[in-house]
């Protein structure tokens, strides 16, 4: 289960393990994480990173979402070399929250942490924690 | 057997955030130049690495250079793995000193970068005493 109180900040440009993924056995293709970053226009300018391992597909972890909280949507997913987890996607949830979305073919034994590069200019430095974290079969908006 | 856990340190060899990158909010010069503080016939192994998100291009960023300040550079090499901004080339300034040069659009852009510095000069403290953006595709400083 994941364990939101994880969070460790080392600086405002450079926020490493805000937050900790891990599960077991646990079913579910789409891991969603909400953000603290408010959405519409508040204008943050973000690059989140999850690096990790996923036992099951036996592949390391690390991807990275982009976005700006504009007055619409703004961002998407880079994927490289490692591929036990992707960056699926980006969207606005009905609470108010600029949301991740991550994709894996193989959930089994999954963990990874969350570090944050708010260095794109608006919003540089702004502090990001996630508040919830589903992990279910939904490809588009969960929350 | 070596004892590898006395070899184990948190941090000591890797340095976080030398130096940031501001944002920048125009399309061109595509090309910037990073100074180091290291010169040639000083033995030091180092990777240095970009991180951060070019909104313009709508890519993350993560690249990395890496040298050898042995008399000559050694081993130089790039690699990116978002294209955000790539890692372009390493070469040696006029007056000896191991520079770096990226390459990539930068509307709205920033990075930070950290350095690693392991083997031979472990430990030596990275950093930039000249940056510039500019045109030039090859040797700058």
């Amino acid at each position: 289960m994941a364990k939101l109180s994880t969070t460790n900040i080392s600086s405002g440009i450079q926020q490493h393990g805000i937050f900790q993924f891990s599960n077991g056995a646990s079913s579910g293709n789409y891991i969603h994480m909400e953000t603290t970053i408010t959405q519409p226009s508040s204008n943050i300018m973000m690059m989140l990173e999850a690096v990790g391992y996923n036992y099951g597909a036996s592949l390391p972890v690390r991807c990275a979402w982009t976005f700006y909280s504009y007055a619409y949507a703004l961002g998407g997913g880079n994927n490289g070399a490692y591929t036990g987890l992707s960056a699926d996607g980006i969207y606005y949830t009905s609470a108010g929250y600029v949301a991740i979305r991550a994709y894996t073919s193989s959930p089994y034994y999954l963990g990874f942490t969350l570090d944050a590069y708010p260095a794109a200019g608006n919003g540089g430095g702004t502090i990001i924690g996630i508040r919830r974290v589903s992990q279910n079969s939904t490809s588009g908006a969960y929350y | 057997m070596s004892n590898l856990l006395s070899n184990t340190r948190v941090g000591g060899v890797v340095q976080y955030g030398f130096y940031t990158q501001g944002a920048s909010y125009d399309f061109s010069p595509t090309y910037w130049h990073y100074k180091t503080n290291i010169a040639l016939s000083t033995y030091v192994m180092g990777m240095v690495e970009a991180i951060g998100y070019n909104y313009g291009n709508g890519n993350a960023i993560r690249c990395a250079w890496t040298f050898y300040s042995y008399s000559y550079l050694a081993q130089p090499s790039t690699q990116t793995y978002y294209p955000g901004l790539s890692a372009d080339g390493v070469y040696v300034s006029s007056d000896g000193y191991i520079c770096l040069r990226a390459t990539g659009s930068s509307y709205f852009a920033g990075w930070i970068f950290n350095a690693t510095t392991l083997a031979a000069g472990s430990g030596t403290q990275i950093a930039f005493t000249a940056v510039s953006r500019n045109d030039t595709t090859g040797n700058y400083y």
